[in-house]
This record gives structure tokens, C-alpha cells and sequence, in this order.
């Protein structure tokens, strides 16, 4: 047997284990989810399900498993969902954005406003859009500790890195950065490790302890496992996962500066000829006074080599993209391309699912290569 | 007659909206012609056959038009397709059916009558109650009468006008934080502009300055969980004072105890403005055989004093006030740290603090 067909039959074989293992433990019913706030897919299709309200994150085998090509453009994406859940446009909220990774199918979350209801809707390759109801599913819970202080209200991302699932949360009354781990395999009684994470801001000069992290991203390098995570603010912060133990107080290093005013809502890495890069978009709160572009949502590009970066960190990260967009680097290149996207996600090996939004608030869904 | 029933059975009816009997929700039921290929099945069908048939949409009153189909699903029951919608029907919206299986598409249509007229929800309170602040103030807690709708639209339609009369630039960090049934809204300032060294503040400056005088305005336009608007906009003017930067230091705070066999609150007074929710989760009274007293607390005049009424009467002792660590002033300095911290040259950080105090 050659390498390549041996690793093919071994990844097989894992995914198949993965897939068995997580089955052994899935109930059937409906679960009950009191707040919809992030999704994200673990690689083998299963939807993940941040529930701030509930303190939980809850597993759905979405059993969605056919790949699909997308040929499909979706204009007034969100007008066409609201029609089919009998609204207006202008009574729904796009919450979340994801890709299943198997079947390459879009999820979204939306809310409702009228019965304060949130709904998961798919959309297929071929622009087909429906309902995923959550009624009669295979799904399991993983309750989130409370920990010291007060509960999370809202759980801002998830991410699934290999071996254990992050989930970062933010509470009402308290300035906190309530960060979980959660070893695989995930189950009701998994052991969760509750940290908080103390992050060098760039130009502060100072640690500051408490700010709470809003989008969370696996990183790997030489072998070492990182959480690279981004706040209201824009450094990117890069966080050792081995220094995550219960109680922990985590330092990070401040490695990229994005320019004030301007908060992240969607990064993930990947591959083109050769190089690693990280996309990661932002919405500009500052578009009005101090534009990027065309829209207050932009995206820019990062090579990952800043990331590894081991030099140029905390104070020294400062100003990788100015004030004017202008970056300082040229491993950093906003990307035009992708001006208006509000939220995106990896479709794969050389294209991204994206939903953009117009000035009048219309969203598109469409396939884009990756740059 | 026999022609006459011919006719008739030649005629297509359209589907009718069937409110249910036991429960708030409405299906559409279509008896089958007695040539339908689904007129033999039981059961649910799939969409695809049952849209062959009809269909129901929203109608739009501008358009006239009928949106796409619905979600929900369908079934055959008694000789009848049935589509169940997966959502309730909208307050005051009208549906269409149309049938889809034969040239006339014959409609019917159903119009959910409108909510009746309620008291529209209004602004009860905003902390900090007080007008004096300081300038590193962190956030504001907005209570409505009544259940809000959550949208991100808010941090737009919430204004802080300056002292110039201009809105301040993007005060607000975009987390939308509501409690659980959507009365109580937190809006924080947004972080990096109150954090000293921060770009976002050496760019844009702080949103509060010391010595200046700003509104919050709260619009009348914020939608209710109805979708009506507020009774009334709320304005509330603050007056920015000095930046606080220190820890909360509890032995500032004066105890005033009640007496023995009495039924009287026991006060504290703080030098200071306190965050009334941390502090409702982070404090309790311990009695002198350890046990937790139970009791009313409420918050004084501009939330620089807390009064607690045990249920039961005082008893000759040594009581404790636990404080938690997390107990905060309006610029996020706690028991335990200041808001911002330079970790390395930090002092040890303080934990919970129990304060004794004598009933006699």
C-alpha cells in the first residue's frame, strides 16, 4: 500500500471513529437551547450550538453528509428567508454564519423578531433554502461551569481545535474573559477547564486581564497547538493551549494590529501556493468618519509567518494596518475582493461561502476564492 | 342531477386555514381529488409532493403578491393534505393559500387579527441613577416596563450627546446583553476607549470628559418585544467628573448596625457610587453560628447605600458581611483590582473580604 492511500484509508478510518464515537453518546429529541449565539461545525458535520443564556453547548449530528458544488449566488438572501418564515425582511436578524466542512452546505441562525424565536436555516449549492428544525435531532449538551463571579449571558465564539472544543463568553454586569476547554470526547459530564486569559494590548504598556475575547481560532505551529483569539478591539492575541489549566491565568502575545476601530467577526486559516494565510473580516465601526473601503465590512489577509512571530510581539505588533488601512507589512493585504462581507466561513481548500451586505442593508450569499 | 354533480366535483375548492381547537397555532387542509396520486397515502409527504398540490405564502399588502412557500411540513390525513406551518402565524399579517395543481389556483386566505392595544413599554430606570459620574464610566443598565426586541440596531439608535450637542462617535462596545426576558439592557462603553494607552482612545479620545456635561438618549422609536414603539423617549444628563483608577477599598465603607431583637435594617454607606447588580450577587449576611441570614436588600438614594431587613429579628452577636471580589464601582475597580492593572508590577490581588460588625 502506497503512503497516500494509507493516509487516505487511516483519515477514513478516523473520521469513522470519530463519527461512531460521537453517535455512542447522542440522544434523539429535541433539545432545549434557550439562546442561539455562535455556530461553528466540529470537522466531522456535527453542528456546535453556543447557548450563553443556558451555559451550554449542545452537539447536533446534522447527519448532513452529501458534498455539493456551489453554483449558486443567493441575492436578498434575507429577504428570501423571511418570506418562507412569513415576515418581512426587516423582522429578522442574521445572528451567525457556518459551514458544515463535510457537505460544504451553509447554516445561519437567525432571529425572529416578532416571537423572539431563533431558527437554523441551510442553504444547499444550488441556492436552495430551508429550514433545519431542531424538533428530532441526534444531539448531546456540554454544560459550562459558572465558575467565580457570575455566569456568562452570551458565549461570543466557538472553536474546535483537534482534541478539545474553546468557547469564549461574556457576561452582563462584570468586565470578564471567561474562557472553557473541553477535552474530547464531548459529553454532559465532560471535565471543563475554566481559565481566563491575560493579554498584552498593544500600546497599553500594560497586562490587562480581563477583556473578552469575541473570535476564537486554532492555530498550529512546529507542532505546538495556539489559540489565536481578537476582542472588540483589533490586536490578535496569540495564546499557548498547554498554559490553559483550571484557573489559569493565561499570557498572550499581542502579535497583529488591525488599525482601532474595527471589530472582527470571522477568521480561519488556510493554503494557497505554498503559503499559509489567515482571512479574517471586520466590521468598521468607524466607517463613517474613517472608511477602509466601501463598506464598513472589510477583510483583510495575514500571512501566517506573523503569526509565528516571536519577536515582533506585544508593543513592537503595533500598527500592522494603520489608521488609514494602510498596512505596515506587506504579509498583511486588505483584499478588495471581499469588501462587504459580514460574515464568511471556509467552503474549501480554495474557496470561501461569504454573505455581503449592501448599503441598504440587503445580504448576498456567494462563493469566493480564497486570495 | 347527475350532470349537476359532475360539475361540481369538476370544480376545485381551495385550501382553507383551519384554526387548531387546542393549541394557538392554524393548519391548512385541501380534501384530495379522488385522482390525486397522494389521495392512497397516510401521513407526511414530502414538500415537494405536497407543493405540487398548493402552497401557502405571505401576502405581501404593497406588493400584492404571495412570498414563497412557507416552512412546514405536509400530510395526508382523512382524504385531506395538510400543511403545517413550522411557525405561528404573525400578528397581523395575512397568508395565502394557492392551489397548484390546476390552472384556476383557486385561494383562500387567512389574516391574523392585529395585537390588541397594550400600554406601550416605557424606560423605568437607568443606572447609575446618579448625574455625577466619572469620566471612566463603563456602562449604562437600562430597565424597561416590558419585554424589549433584541436587535444590534440599538447601539445606532442609542445616543450620547457631547456638551457641543453632537453625538458622541461609537460609544458603545456592539455586544447586545440583555437579561433573560428582555427588560433589562446592559450597554458598556465600549473598552478600548475607556483603557488608557489604547489606540482606539489615543485616536478617537475618551467618550466621557472630566468636567463636561452629556445626555444619554434613549428614542422613542426602540422597538418592543411587539414590535410597537416605546410610550416616550427617556434623556438622562451625567455630569463626567475624575477618573477613578483605584481599588475598592472596603474599610471606607461605614456600617451602621441594627439593634438586638429588633426588626431594623441594617445600612451601609459607601463613599462611592456601586454597581447595584454585582453587588446583589456578591454580598450576604453571615450570622454568629455561621449560618446565611435571610432578608430584603435594597439599594439607597443614588446606589451609596444598601439597606437589609433580615426576616427575622437581630440576635446578640457577631455578624459577617461577605463581600465577593467582584463587587464594583461605576469604572469597573473592584474589591479585589482596579479595572486596568499593570500585572507586573501588581500588588496581591484581594479576595473576598469579610466585614464584622456587632448586634447588641
Amino acid at each position: 500500500m502506497n503512503s497516500y492511500l494509507m493516509k487516505t484509508v487511516a483519515l477514513g478510518l478516523f473520521l469513522i471513529a470519530c463519527t461512531f464515537s460521537n453517535a455512542a453518546s447522542f440522544e434523539q429529541g429535541k433539545p432545549k437551547i434557550q439562546s442561539i449565539d455562535v455556530i461553528s461545525f466540529q470537522p466531522e458535520g456535527i453542528l456546535l450550538i453556543g447557548d450563553g443564556k443556558a451555559g451550554q453547548v449542545v452537539l447536533i449530528d446534522t447527519k448532513d453528509r452529501e458534498p455539493q458544488k456551489w453554483t449558486a449566488s443567493v441575492d436578498d438572501l434575507k429577504g428570501k428567508i423571511a418570506e418562507r418564515l412569513g415576515v418581512a425582511a426587516k423582522e429578522i436578524e442574521l445572528i451567525h454564519f457556518a459551514v458544515n466542512p463535510v457537505s460544504g452546505k451553509a447554516y445561519l441562525a437567525i432571529r425572529k423578531q416578532d416571537t423572539k424565536s431563533q431558527h437554523l436555516i441551510t442553504v444547499d449549492g444550488q441556492g436552495k433554502i430551508s429550514e433545519f428544525s431542531l424538533d428530532n435531532v441526534a444531539f448531546k449538551s456540554v454544560a459550562l461551569p459558572k465558575g467565580t463571579g457570575g455566569a456568562i449571558s452570551k458565549i461570543t465564539d466557538l472553536a474546535w481545535m483537534s482534541d478539545r472544543l474553546l468557547v469564549s463568553g461574556v457576561a452582563a454586569d462584570e468586565f470578564a474573559c471567561k474562557l472553557y476547554s473541553v477535552q474530547q470526547p464531548l459529553e454532559k459530564q465532560s471535565e471543563v477547564i475554566l481559565t481566563s486569559a491575560e493579554t498584552f494590548h498593544v500600546a497599553h504598556g500594560k497586562w490587562e486581564t480581563k477583556a473578552p475575547m469575541t473570535v476564537l481560532m486554532p492555530f498550529e505551529e512546529n507542532g505546538k497547538k495556539y489559540l489565536v483569539g481578537a476582542f472588540s478591539c483589533t490586536p490578535l492575541v496569540k495564546y499557548p493551549l498547554e498554559a490553559f489549566t483550571e484557573n489559569a491565568k493565561v499570557k498572550g502575545q499581542s502579535i497583529v494590529e488591525l488599525g482601532s476601530g474595527n471589530k472582527p467577526i470571522h477568521m480561519f486559516t488556510y493554503q494557497k501556493d505554498g503559503k499559509s494565510y489567515v482571512l479574517i473580516n471586520t466590521f468598521r465601526f468607524h466607517h463613517q468618519k474613517k472608511p477602509f473601503g466601501p463598506s464598513p465590512y472589510w477583510t483583510a489577509r495575514i500571512e501566517t509567518g506573523v503569526i509565528s512571530e516571536n519577536a515582533n510581539i506585544n508593543e513592537k505588533a503595533l500598527k500592522r494596518l494603520d489608521s488609514k488601512g494602510e498596512p505596515g507589512t506587506e504579509k498583511i493585504k486588505l483584499i478588495p475582493e471581499f469588501h462587504g462581507v459580514s460574515h464568511m466561513d471556509k467552503l474549501d481548500a480554495a474557496h470561501a461561502l461569504v454573505i455581503s451586505e449592501d448599503d441598504k442593508g440587503a445580504l448576498t450569499l456567494k462563493a469566493l476564492t480564497l486570495p | 342531477m347527475m350532470i349537476t354533480m359532475m360539475a361540481a366535483l369538476l370544480i376545485a375548492v381551495p385550501p382553507l386555514f383551519q384554526p387548531l381547537e387546542n393549541s394557538p397555532g392554524v393548519e391548512v387542509r385541501l380534501p384530495l381529488d379522488a385522482s390525486s396520486p397522494l389521495k392512497k397515502k397516510v401521513g407526511p409527504v414530502s414538500n415537494d409532493d405536497g407543493e405540487g398540490v398548493f402552497v401557502v405564502g405571505l401576502f405581501n399588502d404593497e406588493t400584492g403578491k404571495i412570498g414563497a412557500p412557507l416552512f412546514g411540513k405536509y400530510l395526508v390525513r382523512d382524504g385531506e393534505l395538510v400543511f403545517i406551518p413550522s411557525q405561528p402565524f404573525s400578528l397581523g399579517k395575512t397568508y395565502k393559500a394557492v392551489r397548484t395543481d390546476n390552472k384556476d389556483k383557486e385561494v383562500s386566505q387567512f389574516k391574523v387579527p392585529a395585537l390588541k392595544a397594550q400600554d406601550a413599554v416605557r424606560v423605568v430606570k437607568v443606572y447609575p441613577t446618579t448625574d455625577r459620574v466619572p469620566a471612566n464610566l463603563l456602562k449604562f443598565t437600562i430597565v424597561f416596563s416590558g419585554p424589549m426586541r433584541q436587535s444590534k440596531t440599538i447601539f445606532d439608535a442609542i445616543e450620547l450627546v457631547g456638551p457641543d450637542g453632537k453625538s458622541v462617535d461609537d460609544p458603545w462596545r456592539r455586544t447586545e446583553l440583555w437579561n433573560d426576558n428582555d427588560t433589562r439592557l446592559t450597554l458598556w462603553f465600549h473598552p478600548g476607549r475607556v483603557k488608557l494607552g489604547v489606540n482606539l482612545r489615543e485616536q478617537l479620545g475618551p467618550p466621557l470628559e472630566s468636567g463636561k456635561t452629556y445626555t444619554l438618549k434613549i428614542p422613542s422609536d426602540l422597538l418592543d418585544a411587539s414590535g410597537n414603539k416605546l410610550a416616550q423617549g427617556f434623556e438622562k444628563k451625567i455630569i463626567a467628573g475624575a477618573e477613578v483608577r483605584t481599588r475598592l477599598d472596603v474599610n471606607q465603607w461605614k456600617i451602621i448596625p441594627p439593634s438586638m431583637q429588633s426588626k431594623d435594617a441594617l445600612n451601609i454607606n459607601f463613599p462611592y457610587v456601586i454597581d447595584p447588580y454585582l453587588f446583589a450577587r456578591e454580598v450576604m449576611v453571615v450570622g454568629p453560628t455561621g449560618k446565611i441570614i435571610a432578608g430584603k436588600a435594597s439599594m439607597g438614594l443614588e446606589e451609596k447605600s444598601w439597606q437589609f431587613v433580615a426576616d427575622e429579628a437581630w440576635q446578640l452577636g457577631e455578624y459577617t458581611i461577605r463581600v465577593g471580589s467582584e463587587v464594583a464601582d461605576l469604572a469597573g475597580n473592584t474589591i479585589s483590582r482596579p479595572f486596568e492593572v499593570n500585572l507586573e508590577t501588581l500588588e496581591p490581588l484581594a479576595g473576598v473580604q469579610k466585614l464584622k460588625f456587632i448586634v447588641k
